[in-house]
């Protein structure tokens, strides 16, 4: 790594966790410790909510996808702007008004405290499971970019950001939070900067945008043409606004990770608009981060790459073992190593004909040929040809890399894209402020999970089994133990992570639960009969349908026989189908509504005082 | 106590027009969304 990246890294890091330690000084009770005393102001909160949401995870994951597969990933957010004003309409102002410190109190005040039990562990495993993921993330980061072991920067990570949680509390993590939002943008647009800085000068971003268009890489608005492709693809116009719709409700208001952002708020007023901050800027966010993998594959249809980006890591691993392994491994090295160069050369030759095709290109578009000029149609066309075979035979690499053990199957070479540019292109110094953003990205979404994780697990779990109140000080004092002991459980969790496509995973493990868990608050406000457990009964129900239908969607002999059932034509018109996790938040949030209400009707009516 | 009511209601409405805002911004979003895929679709 060079010096003056190092340095502004360096600064960066010592920056942050002094600004977020120096926060302890003014925690004198619970609300300062866990809300920041309800003093915070919307756009520092919006920022923070924001930042949570976007890891290095979306940095480093996202460019990847939109140098594999373009922007098509965008029709996963479409539906936060809307998912957005539906919260700010119910829960934000139901729970300000009830003064609770986490959205599960809200739950016992409503139904029981088996309800508030079942979806506080709920979040408590959902969560505990995704922060691992979060803190692996910029391991990849610092293992492929900076030549250091993984386990250095998972443990200086997992340090630093529970050292400076613990001693802030609420206060720490959403002033850093801010702070580390506006520097992940400011990284994400110096990248953008570069990418379209190396253009070739008769390219410019226009012309990237149409080769990228002819690649189908910019088909953000797709809309599925029969019901199957609109369940089994996960980015189309239905799952993004009605199964992404379900998903963000129950992330941002069934999560406390989100909830204890906004809960700091002074009035509702500032916790609603700090939500609609990520109302306006997400989808615009997220555009600028999948155009920039977008610009980097323009880039390299001009120049040389590899034949996939962690072929330098497994060239380093086989001469390791050429060097020191028994004769067996060297053997089987050298197997690998034959099968490596056969394969960039595949790669290359090909490389040569998406470059040949993307010269053409630009250069009948410097004769004066404009969009969708027949002279750019046979460039572009072969283009597309190239670029499809070089996708396809760039899932080759990965297969190399688990055979020589360095990967698990299934890994995909798109995560490490960003981190190639980031190496060789981005000049020494803008790098250091690059790394400073991924660091930023990775430290604001492990902080807010540690934070409330802490919280959640003090007062919805400790505080409900002790025989005595707690005090304010007690509170205070077993908070910042369970945030240590979180960040400790991250941090080995993080030495387990596989290297499985990142970001997908931890939005799957959300998709299992958020809608049964936002379901349960709705059925408490829509349904005044629905009282005691039938609140835990409806969760619980809403969690294991979606479980069993994601366990069915993956077996179709089973689905054929269960519609066998039903005879041969439902079977034939039926099965199989493929149900995306998209889908799940809006088929939990379906099961919790029509569990609870139909239990309810065995329920006597509520008493009037009895109503939340 | 009649000016935190005023305060709360003058809030409300500030809330409500920054959500009918929201609304108005992810409709456009949809629509710029198609408009630029469309001018470079293939």
């Amino acid at each position: 790594m060079r010096t003056l990246d190092l340095l502004v890294l360096v600064a960066f890091l010592v920056y942050i966790v002094w600004d977020g330690a120096r926060r302890g000084r003014n925690v004198h009770d619970a609300k300062d410790y866990l809300l920041a005393g309800r003093r915070m102001r919307w756009w520092s909160m919006g920022l923070s909510v924001m930042a949570t949401q976007a890891s290095a995870i979306t940095l480093i994951s996202t460019t990847g996808q939109g140098f594999r597969d373009g922007m098509k990933f965008l029709h996963f957010y479409l539906a936060v702007p809307f998912a957005m004003v539906v919260l700010c309409a119910t829960v934000v102002p139901w729970f300000h008004r009830s003064g609770v410190f986490t959205a599960y109190e809200w739950l016992e005040r409503r139904f029981d405290r088996s309800t508030r039990l079942l979806a506080s562990v709920i979040f408590l495993v959902s969560r505990a499971l995704a922060v691992g993921t979060v803190l692996y993330a910029p391991s990849v980061v610092l293992a492929s970019g900076l030549g250091i072991p993984q386990w250095q920067s998972i443990t200086a990570m997992g340090l630093l950001c529970t050292l400076y949680t613990c001693i802030g509390g609420a206060t720490a993590v959403i002033v850093t939070d801010a702070k580390q939002m506006l520097v992940m943008m400011l990284g994400i647009f110096a990248c953008i900067g570069v990418a379209w800085w190396k253009l070739p000068d008769d390219v410019g971003i226009g012309g990237v945008l149409e080769m990228a268009g002819a690649s189908g890489k910019l088909d953000t608005f797709h809309w599925p043409t029969t019901w199957r492709e609109a369940l089994a693809d996960k980015y189309n116009l239905l799952s993004g606004l009605l199964g992404g719709f379900f998903l963000f409700l129950g992330y941002f208001g069934a999560d406390q990770e989100q909830v204890q952002r906004y809960l700091a708020g002074s009035s509702v007023e500032q916790s609603r608009k700090s939500l609609l901050v990520s109302g306006f800027a997400k989808v615009p966010m997220q555009f600028v981060i999948l155009l920039l993998g977008v610009l980097v594959w323009g880039h390299y249809a001009f120049r040389p790459e590899p034949a996939f980006f962690r072929a330098p890591q497994l060239e380093a691993m086989l001469l390791k073992q050429a060097e020191h392994g028994t004769p067996e491994e060297q053997a089987e090295g050298e197997r690998l190593r034959g099968e490596l160069s056969i394969l960039q050369e595949r790669h290359d030759a090909l490389q040569e004909q998406r470059r040949l095709a993307a010269a053409d290109f630009a250069t009948a578009r410097e004769g004066g040929a404009e969009a969708g000029a027949a002279v750019l149609a046979d460039p572009l066309a072969r283009l597309r040809a190239a670029d499809r075979a070089l996708a396809a035979l760039r899932l080759e690499g990965p297969k190399l890399l688990a055979a020589a053990g360095v990967s698990k199957p299934g890994a995909t070479d798109s995560d490490y894209v960003f981190t190639h540019f980031l190496r060789t292109e981005v000049p020494v110094g803008l790098a250091g402020l690059v790394l400073a953003a991924i660091f930023a990205a990775a430290m604001s979404s492990l902080v807010a999970p540690l934070n409330s994780l802490a919280t959640s697990s003090v007062l919805d779990v400790w505080a409900l089994i002790r025989r005595t109140p707690a005090t304010q000080a007690e509170v205070v004092r077993a908070s910042r133990i369970a945030t240590l002991a979180w960040g400790a459980l991250a941090t080995i969790a993080a030495f387990w992570m596989g290297d499985i496509p990142i970001i997908e995973q931890v939005n799957r493990i959300g998709s299992v639960v958020y809608g049964s868990m936002f379901g349960v608050f709705i059925l408490g406000r829509l349904v005044p009969r629905a009282r005691g457990s039938v609140g835990a009964w409806s969760m619980a129900s809403g969690i294991l349908v979606v479980v069993a239908v994601g366990e069915l969607s993956k077996r179709p002999e089973v689905q054929r026989d269960i519609a066998g059932w039903f005879g041969a034509a439902a079977r034939d018109a039926w099965v199989p189908v493929t149900i995306e996790f998209m889908w799940f938040n809006l088929i939990g949030f379906a099961v919790v509504m029509g569990v609870g209400w139909l239990l309810s009707r065995f329920s006597a009516p509520p008493a009037p005082a009895a109503q939340a | 106590m009649s000016e935190t009511n005023d305060d709360d209601a003058a809030g409300e409405a500030r809330s409500r027009q920054a959500m009918a805002r929201a609304l108005a911004w992810g409709v456009l979003t949809l629509a710029l969304l198609w408009w630029f895929a469309r001018s470079y679709a293939f």
